[in-house]
């Protein structure tokens, strides 16, 4: 657990020169649009001709799942899930060294595979796309493999 | 508000791969459990990192011109955190009414409100509190 977030403002001059500007934050400060960031933006604004024009916060959590053995273990090889959304939009997470339990010939995912449907099951209840819209049905799911450097 | 998680995997050779996930709402990484349990459900890779990233593009203020209004154009600010370590803001295209009558000091009063959001909301690394330090006008124009 981190001490502190990232907060990045952006900063345009009359002239529409950016410049950004980094502070550290309390590690329970995650929300821009809180009591915090908007006190920091609006003294930045007494003291500065530009204005502020966007604020971003970061923060990381550290994650102890440990890799393991499997047909297509390496990083490069990806499993292709595609979504469709509230919009009729499609959006495609590109999963690594995806688990070769999922596919029924190797390239094709099992969609009624136990495992595929907790993903898609997360997906569907907390993801949105890019846009805000809710997933309606996973799709399709389908092996690639990225070329370069990869192990054969 | 969205928060945008970015997983971060390393496989077993320790090569690195990512996958972007959108929420709505400002949603804590480290609350994200399920998502790690149903990644490693379908995934043989390791999971190291989620990191969230939560934006807005509200604007602030209004951009004005000034004897300093160029963004090479700093006040820079030092604050040192009770455990030494020094905190250093630049912030762009200074307001002259920010310096004293010598263009290179800082006028505290002005800048009164900015300390005090400092001190108040930001830390160092570790998390530890801020005091200001001192403050002074630079340049930092590119080489043409």
């Amino acid at each position: 657990m981190a001490n502190s977030n990232k907060l990045t403002v952006t900063l345009r001059t009359l002239a529409g020169q950016a410049a950004k500007i980094a502070l550290l934050v309390a590690a329970a400060t995650i929300d821009p649009t809180g009591t915090a960031v908007a006190a920091i933006r609006s003294a930045l604004d007494i003291i500065s001709k530009a204005k502020s024009t966007r604020a971003a916060i970061k923060k990381s959590a550290a994650m102890a799942v440990t890799a393991s053995v499997g047909a297509y273990e390496d990083d490069q090889d990806k499993v292709d899930l595609t979504f469709i959304d509230t919009n009729g939009s499609y959006t495609t997470f590109k999963i690594p060294a995806p688990k070769s339990a999922i596919f029924t010939d190797g390239v094709n995912v099992d969609l009624t595979n136990s495992l595929v449907i907790a993903f898609r099951d997360w997906v569907l209840s907390n993801a949105k796309s890019k846009a805000g819209a809710t997933f309606t049905a996973l799709v399709r799911g389908r092996r690639i493999r990225l070329a370069a450097g990869g192990r054969a | 508000m969205n928060t945008q998680i970015k997983v971060q995997f390393r496989d077993r050779t320790g090569e690195k791969a990512n996958s972007t996930f959108h929420m709505a709402g400002t949603v804590d990484p480290s609350t994200l459990t399920a998502l790690a349990d149903a990644l490693d459900g379908i995934s043989d890779s390791g999971i190291t990192t989620f990191d969230a990233a939560y934006e807005t593009n509200t604007v602030v203020g209004a951009a004005a011109s000034g004897p300093y209004a160029d963004a090479s154009d700093k006040l820079v600010l030092e604050f040192l955190s009770t455990t030494g370590n020094l905190q250093k803001y630049e912030i762009p295209a200074p307001d002259e009414n920010d310096f004293n009558a010598d263009e290179e000091s800082v006028d505290l009063a002005v800048i009164q409100p900015f300390i005090d959001a400092v001190t108040t909301y930001c830390v160092d690394t570790n998390g530890n509190a801020l005091t200001y330090k001192r403050g002074y006008r630079a340049r930092t124009h590119r080489k043409s």
